[in-house]
């Protein structure tokens, strides 16, 4: 597989939301406004892309009866590691994050893709993979938080496009819009898929 | 006969591997924070100055409508240094709190309260004026709250409407009441935030509830100093 086929096979045709319906958890908390949404997702990517190439690095080292456990501890090392240097360079992103960044390390996408990928693969190829599967997790977000903030705060990156005419819809700042979102969009790419088969 | 087993498939090795691991991350983690720690250390004590300043900016001079973020940290720290004096109070016993003084004269109070929200714990400086009796200003400074609703709570409109509200009046404390966002808060009224009532309600309590206790046992009748 080249190295373009592993990117497009990890951010869409076997995106980590639609296709693996994987890390729906944090997918619902952060989409209802796009900047949240933008900065969990370049958190995501980071942490995928480094640990993956780690994991990658070092698995002929790693004994398979504790890899779970090894592969947690380097996702935890580089999230504490981007958690630092937000608080030490950008203090004010670190204030809005709050702790979101720390709830990276449970984004089982991580994991999974550790274990389906980086676990039998080289670095470079994997770190493409993380980063494939971190772009496909940033755009569904994109995608919901777009549909959220636009129907619940009349904004767009907090830059508000509707008047004031404009009734927010509680619904769609609440967790439970996202999950008729999710659904839709899942909906939509099936559908998409049937056509195309 | 026994057959010899490597290393790397005995059971030791796992035990091995984890140790050397967490030796290497551990190590490099604390490095980094020893890097970062004096950074962070002062980001927080210049935001806390700031944020004291801010409460009170109407009456610097200095300031003359510029904005606080606008300053480098050395110029908050002088005046910060002139205008603002660190204090503590007996009960309870080094709870510290800030007077904001000008000129010799004392205008106003800022402590430092605290309240219960929906995810966390909502941490707020709130100013009072000398006598107690209307508020100046409140400044969320740590939340943890749902990002679109309670978190809200950090938004300008939402703090600023606090500021003229009443706290107390003789020895009556007045008990302000929250109304639908987008409505028109009369006296003693506040704005509450659409579908989080539960942190709106927790920065009221933080600035009536626990300022009323230690307004009594530190600056009731008697004993103001």
């Amino acid at each position: 597989m080249s190295k373009k086929e592993i990117f497009i096979k990890s951010a869409f045709t076997e995106n980590a939301i639609w296709v693996q319906i994987l890390g729906i958890c944090s997918a619902l908390a952060v989409t209802n406004q796009m900047k949240n949404s933008l900065v969990m997702g370049l958190g995501v990517i980071f942490t995928l892309a480094l640990s993956m190439f780690t994991i990658s690095m070092i698995r002929s080292l790693i004994p398979s009866r504790v890899r779970m456990m090894a592969q947690t501890f380097i996702i935890a090392f580089y999230v504490i590691l981007v958690d630092l240097f937000l608080k030490a360079v950008l203090p004010d992103v670190s204030q809005q994050l709050g702790p979101y960044v720390g709830l990276i390390i449970t984004n089982c996408i991580i994991m999974g893709r550790a274990e389906a990928f980086a676990i039998k693969n080289t670095p470079l190829d994997s770190m493409i993979d993380g980063i494939g599967a971190g772009v496909g997790y940033t755009l569904v977000l994109l995608i919901i938080s777009f549909i959220r903030e636009l129907f619940g705060f009349g904004a767009i990156f907090g830059y508000q496009v509707l008047g004031s005419w404009w009734t927010r819809w509680s619904i769609m700042v609440m967790a439970p819009s996202a999950f008729f979102l999710l659904a839709m969009l899942i909906w939509i790419v099936e559908i998409r898929k049937r056509k195309k088969a | 006969m026994k057959e010899k087993i490597s290393f790397r498939d005995s059971r030791f090795y796992p035990v091995f591997f984890m140790i050397i691991l967490s030796a290497i991350l551990t190590f490099i983690l604390a490095f980094s924070y020893q890097l970062s720690k004096d950074r962070v250390q002062m980001y927080q004590v210049l935001s806390l100055q700031t944020n004291l300043l801010d409460l009170f900016k109407g009456e610097i001079s200095e300031l003359n409508n510029k904005l606080i973020n606008d300053y480098t940290p050395d110029e908050i720290n002088k005046l910060y240094n002139k205008y603002i004096t660190k204090r503590t109070l007996q009960n309870p016993l080094g709870f510290h709190y800030y007077e904001f003084i000008q000129n010799g004269n004392r205008s106003g109070y800022v402590f430092l309260v605290s309240a219960k929200g929906l995810w966390s714990t909502i941490k707020l400086l709130v100013a009072i004026d000398p006598d107690f009796s209307n508020y100046l200003g409140i400044k969320i400074i740590n939340q943890g709250e749902t990002p679109g609703l309670g978190a809200r709570i950090t938004e300008d409109w939402f703090q600023e409407q606090f500021t003229g509200k009443r706290f107390h009046q003789g020895d009556k404390f007045i008990k302000l009441q929250m109304i639908e966002e987008g409505e028109d808060p009369e006296a003693d009224q506040v704005s509450q935030i659409t579908g989080a009532t539960v942190s709106s309600k927790a920065v009221i309590t933080a600035i009536q509830d626990e300022l009323e206790t230690l307004y009594k046992q530190n600056f009731g009748s008697g004993k103001v100093n």
